[in-house]
């Protein structure tokens, strides 16, 4: 028994040091294709030609967000594109979200016909500005659905565009998102059904009326541990998946989705706690089923600033939502697991979410524990047990500091180079400070789905990024 | 010669770990090439840092010398001879390092697109100065010489500099078998030959034709229109068998007013099976304000697919003739499809006056009928000039 898991838990461990190798080689190729293939000239043909830029809808929920809405919108209808539309879903907020977009964006309501192409809780009204100036802003004012996905549908039902962007008002777009977003989608000769890009995290950046002045890496623990995971996620894993169309999972923070295909899908599943998982997929069945080619791309620039959970008590909110989710997706989607129908879904895609991302959490808590038995029964060989720490330690520390360089690569975000180097230090503390927390956090979430128990949507407490109301530089107290 | 002491280290780590399962030694293993990783990680970090803080540097030190002189000779209504610009920039081309003539580009290109924007850009002096800093011979070694990354790096700037290109250094990138390399080559030919510059446009331009490649040669046509007239663009449809390609060139005869097209597209609305390319032959001829389609449009309309049937509609719109208005209530009226009942309103309300009464006879009978999501609909298009635009 007690040699099974010893192996059973280093075999893990090396599989999934060689799938992170893999993954690193494949992305590395990745990333420097997508950097030479769409350069600045391939934007400016959009910004030359706006008649032929196709319009992107941008679908942005708020639930509650007095404090950042209106630095939020200001800064979404400021981006730089020619083509686009800014929708905000007032999720039947309880404070003055509603009011402040009224009265700041000088809405009125106006005559609309909405048809529920897909499933929402009923909307009361939609408005629009008298304002030219906010010309590209609508506002769908609907009953609270308790979740993102159903805001999310609420706001695909009423968008114009054949691609819209999935995002929350607490993110922050770089101006040039839509151009680069978009660019893959107009440069494949097969139908781009998703593009996810790079998040990272908004806490330490310098923010002036919802825009980024300063890109910075996070001053608190917390969020500069996530800010690493992010990068890991985004430019090594799904750029290295993206090379095999086999992307899991174009972020609910921020993706481009095509509407018709999100429609044809049945839509966001407001019953889902990982919605955007649970989208990317279902979206990926419906052209499988449907025999049609399509491909999921990944951008590798950082397009989207996000805030990252301040303290530990946001974090265990966060991580529990997502155990849940995880759980929860896999039970839902349990039929696409190894079946050929499905393709790369089902042998590839669906195999790493329950393998590496469902049970890692499990194995490495049960693998933890059995240390503690071996360490107190004396049946530890000390010879060989640092090899195996150094071994788990540097999985994770070689694919961090891999990361940090590929970022580099795109281009300098950071204004000072320590600031990269701070990342790579403070990866070395990860495996020590952090990932502990996540593991019992998202244990935590599976325990929940289990027993049924605390199913809410888990909410940030925002502190908002406008100088003028609180500082120049973003740090949150939740 | 290394070769022994690599061999002695690997004995003797392995006699160190001589007698342990084989896992462990496996592991040991792994361990080597993870710590390789990341130390290799770590002094690849430093060392792109150091690179981009000295490029950072040159760059710097490059515009301070550069472009005060480049801005007064380009702005300059006094030619200047390649001499004087070289004498006047202090530059030895014949000294200069690799990596200061890609800095150089930079530079010129900016510096020309700011003096263009002002409408104030002397073309011979700017001729002159790409000249004087012998960029092209840069370029085109990098086309000739560099892999398929780099060379359409190459391409595009080539492009930029709109300086004129040999189209022998492009025969090799113009049939590569990478895409991206070949369309970009394609589309420089396109731009910059002076013999025969729409050989592939006639060709189908390519087989990987994607919606940025019709950007692309959108950008190029317009650019070639400014040279000169364009040749008749329908001639170019004439071997395809690409829909995708064919819409292109019919859009562009529709932003080009190449009124002369206008009965040749009507031939083509009998002929094409393809919904997409009759969908676009419609919207061309409503661009082109072919009054004279209206009648065959209205034939057809009941026999239509979807598609096609609102081409129709925003055609009607387009040409926004008095006649067709009756047509359009009656398709509102026959139209059960909430979608085509909006582009159809719209198309309506584009008639102006009439069309606004129209709409208020077609909201009175819905009122009457007590239908309130025609209403709203109506009231809904309605609103749209009085708030603002959809």
């Amino acid at each position: 028994m007690i040699y099974f898991f010893t192996y059973l838990i280093y075999f893990y461990a090396t599989a999934l040091a060689l799938f992170y190798l893999g993954l690193m080689i494949m992305s590395y190729y990745n990333t420097l294709r997508y950097r030479y293939r769409y350069t600045e000239k391939e934007e400016n043909y959009l910004k030359d030609f706006p008649e032929e830029a196709p319009g992107i809808s941008i679908v942005a929920p708020a639930f509650n967000e007095e404090v950042i809405i209106y630095d939020s919108v200001n800064s979404l209808l400021n981006l730089d594109y020619p083509t686009f539309e800014v929708i905000i879903v007032n999720d039947g907020s309880k404070d003055k979200t509603l009011d402040i977009l009224i009265e700041e964006f000088e809405l009125e309501e106006v005559p609309y016909y909405y048809a529920y192409k897909v499933y929402c809780r009923p909307v009361r009204r939609i408005y629009r500005s008298k304002n030219p100036a906010y010309s590209k802003l609508k506002v769908v004012d609907k009953e609270n659905g308790g979740t993102k996905a159903d805001a999310m549908n609420a706001g695909v039902n009423i968008a114009q565009y054949d691609y819209f962007i999935n995002t929350d008002v607490d993110c922050i777009l770089a101006e040039d998102t839509l151009s680069k977003i978009i660019l893959p989608v107009l440069d494949s000769d097969k139908h781009v059904i998703a593009v996810g890009a790079t998040m990272r995290m908004v806490n330490g950046c310098t923010v002036d009326k919802g825009r980024i002045t300063r890109v910075k890496p996070p001053n608190r623990l917390i969020p500069l541990f996530q800010e690493t995971e992010y990068l890991r996620s985004y430019l090594v894993a799904k750029m290295g998946w993206s090379m095999v169309n086999a992307i899991p999972n174009v972020s609910g923070g921020f993706g481009l989705f095509d509407r018709n295909i999100v429609v044809a899908a049945g839509g966001f599943d407001s019953a889902s706690h990982a919605e955007d998982m649970d989208m990317t997929v279902r979206m990926v069945a419906y052209m499988r089923e449907n025999k049609k080619a399509y491909r999921i791309v990944q951008c590798p620039y950082s397009l989207c600033w996000t805030e990252g959970p301040p303290n530990i008590k946001v974090l265990n909110r966060q991580r529990t939502r997502w155990g849940r989710g995880m759980l929860q997706f896999i039970i839902d989607h349990r039929k696409f697991f190894l079946n050929r129908d499905y393709g790369r879904l089902g042998f590839l895609v669906m195999p790493y979410i329950v393998f590496f991302e469902f049970l890692a959490p499990i194995i490495e808590f049960t693998g933890f524990l059995f240390l503690l038995f071996l360490l107190f029964s004396n049946q530890v060989n000390f010879d060989t047990f640092w090899m195996m720490i150094a071994y788990a330690y540097l999985i994770g520390l070689s694919v961090s500091i891999v990361t940090v360089s590929y970022d580099l690569v795109l281009g300098k975000l950071y204004k000072n180079f320590w600031e990269y180097l701070k990342l790579v230090l403070f990866s070395a503390f990860e495996a020590i400070l952090y990932h502990p927390l996540v593991v019992i956090f998202t244990l935590r979430g599976y325990v929940q789905y289990l027993t049924r128990k605390n199913f809410k949507w888990g909410q940030m407490t925002r502190q908002g990024f406008s100088p003028s109301k609180n500082a120049n530089t973003v740090h949150n107290n939740a | 010669m290394y070769y022994d002491y690599y061999l002695y280290y690997l004995s003797y780590l392995s006699s160190v770990y001589n007698g342990y399962p084989l896992i462990i030694r496996i592991t040991v293993v792994m361990v080597m090439v993870l710590a390789a990783i990341t130390l290799f990680g770590v002094f690849r970090l430093l060392y792109i840092g150091y690179r981009m803080n000295r490029k950072e540097k040159t760059k710097k030190g490059t515009r301070d010398h550069f472009e005060e002189k480049l801005t007064f000779v380009m702005r300059n209504k006094v030619n200047y001879e390649v001499e004087e610009i070289q004498e006047l920039l202090q530059y030895d081309t014949n000294r200069a390092k690799r990596w200061k003539s890609d800095v150089l580009t930079d530079i010129v290109l900016t510096v020309k697109n700011s003096v263009y924007k002002e409408g104030e850009l002397n073309e011979i002096n700017y001729k002159n100065c790409i000249e004087a800093l012998r960029l092209m011979g840069f370029w085109e070694k990098r086309i000739r010489t560099s892999g398929p990354d780099k060379r359409k790096e190459a391409l595009q700037i080539v492009g930029a500099i709109d300086n004129g290109i040999n189209s022998g250094i492009l025969s090799k990138s113009t049939f590569h078998k990478n895409k991206h390399l070949r369309k970009t080559a394609r589309d420089l030919h396109t731009s910059q030959d002076s013999y025969n510059p729409f050989r592939f446009m006639e060709e189908n331009f390519d087989e990987a034709f994607t919606q940025l490649d019709k950007l692309r040669l959108h950008s190029t046509l317009i650019k070639r229109s400014k040279e000169g007239r364009l040749p008749n663009l329908l001639r170019w449809i004439n071997n395809s068998k690409n829909p995708n390609y064919i819409v292109f060139i019919l859009r562009e005869v529709g932003f080009f007013k190449q009124y002369e097209a206008a009965p040749t597209l009507m031939e083509m609305l009998d002929r094409q099976e393809n919904r997409d390319v009759r969908a676009q032959v419609i919207l061309t001829l409503g661009e082109l304000g072919y009054l004279e389609c209206a009648s065959s449009l209205i034939e057809r309309f009941h026999l239509e697919t979807n598609v096609v049937r609102e081409a129709i509609i925003t055609t009607m719109g387009n040409l926004q003739a008095r006649e067709n208005l009756d047509f359009l209530v009656e398709a509102y009226r026959s139209t059960e499809d909430v979608n085509s009942k909006l582009i159809i309103a719209r198309s309506i309300k584009s008639h102006g006056e009439y069309g606004n009464q129209e709409l208020l006879r077609l909201q009175q009978e819905a009122y009457v009928k007590a239908n309130e999501n025609e209403n709203t609909l109506l009231n809904q298009v309605f609103s749209e000039t009085a708030i603002l635009p959809v």
